[in-house]
């Protein structure tokens, strides 16, 4: 049972999703849903013995095509809407135990274009408003299955997030005429200190505003707001700068690093988002080898952040572990 | 001050999307990727930056 319920004290949806309750935990990697079915094993949600990129619905979506009846009838200023958009997953590899940092650079310019052409093809439907591109990995950010993989949900509505960034982006734009992500980069690229990897295409920074100790931002140099207004070199360039990132970040406290990846692209609601700008937000909960950030009082309860660290310094720290992205194929 | 990649990577061939309908309705896709040296035996092959999929049916 799943509806959309919107919250009239912050202006924004949520969603219930009852069946979620009882989706697959930590299975153990013999019985792992996501790998793909070999012969005379049990049959995994991948009805196939190998794959190379796969994405597919949501086997406990909390956004469906075909969504259920809301629980609960709309009461004034109660809104509430059925839950209908797209829940995806995408599958990076057949390989239980790997991870996107680990996979060759090719295998993540790969995947740049699988999400690109998810992107594309949810972009197109009707029903959606905006097309989120995700991944959770580690168990410190609450996945439930180990298996490398993202997710994609393409909501009926613009987030509160990436809406209160579209309003400020929007403003900055009336104020200046200009993008405010192509001026963070700017300020970012001029300052230096907090800049971790860079290419022609993109930039890789811990900002100024950063709320968790190894939080970075990857930004598209070229004034852009979606995958789809990619180059064929840019997606290369994105490819390189995020086994660059992903890389480091293992090689901080010699871990497979936690994070939550968050893709920000324009709205797919058919309106003009020229001020808006393509980028991907890194959340790392890790602040020391053993130490993990917590949302607590001042960040779940007021919204204001506390870093204990400096992103100056933090963003050093991981420029010192980025290292050369090679391809294997050579011209 | 990272190693560009080679133009044959760089080329904007989109993924071959093959789609299944799972037994329970959902729909599978499958992302197939033509080898950059694969690309580089069949030059006169056209190019496209857009998905080569068909419309959705979700």
């Amino acid at each position: 049972m799943s509806e959309l319920r919107y919250n009239p004290l912050l202006g924004e949806w949520l969603a219930t999703a009852t069946q979620r309750q009882d989706r697959t935990f930590l299975p153990p990697p013999d019985f792992c849903p996501l790998c793909p079915t070999k012969p005379g094993h049990f049959p995994t949600e991948v009805p196939e013995p190998d794959y190379d990129v796969v994405a597919f619905e949501n086997l406990f979506p909390s956004l469906k095509t075909d969504p259920d009846v809301p629980a609960i009838e709309p009461d004034g200023m109660y809104d509430v809407r059925p839950n209908k958009g797209v829940c995806e997953v995408v599958l990076y590899s057949p390989d239980h135990n790997t991870t996107l940092a680990a996979e060759p650079v090719e295998k993540i310019h790969k995947l740049v274009k699988a999400w690109r052409h998810r992107f594309a093809e949810l972009d197109s439907l009707d029903f959606i408003n905006y097309v989120f591109i995700f991944e959770n990995k580690g168990e410190a950010v609450g996945v439930t299955l180990h298996h490398p993989h993202g997710q994609i949900y393409a909501y009926p509505f613009i987030p509160t997030v990436v809406a209160r960034e579209l309003a400020r982006c929007l403003e900055h734009h009336k104020e200046t005429g200009g993008c405010l992500i192509c001026d963070i980069v700017a300020k970012e690229l001029k300052f230096e200190k907090r800049i971790v990897a860079e290419n022609e295409g993109f930039a890789a920074y811990i900002p100024f505003f950063a709320r968790y100790p190894y939080e970075t931002h990857i930004t598209a140099k070229r004034h852009l707001q979606a995958f789809t207004d990619l180059t064929g070199r840019e997606e290369c360039e994105l490819a390189e700068i995020l086994k660059q990132v992903l890389s480091a970040f293992d090689r901080i406290f010699n871990v497979s690093f936690p994070y939550i990846m968050a893709m920000h692209q324009r709205p797919s609601d058919g309106a003009g988002y020229d001020h808006y700008h393509f980028h991907i937000e890194f959340y790392p909960p890790m602040r020391t080898a053993n130490k993990l950030k917590y949302l607590a009082g001042s960040e779940a309860g007021a919204g204001m952040f506390i870093n204990d660290t400096l992103a100056e310094e933090k963003a050093q720290e991981l420029k010192k572990l980025v290292e050369p992205v090679q391809w294997k194929t050579r011209t | 001050m990272t190693d560009s990649g080679p133009n044959t990577q760089c080329d904007p061939t989109p993924p071959t999307a093959r789609r299944i309908t799972l037994k329970d309705g959902r729909y599978m896709i499958f992302f197939e990727f033509e080898e950059a040296e694969q690309r580089a035996e069949q030059p006169d092959k056209g190019l496209s930056a857009e998905p080569s999929s068909d419309k959705t049916d979700v």
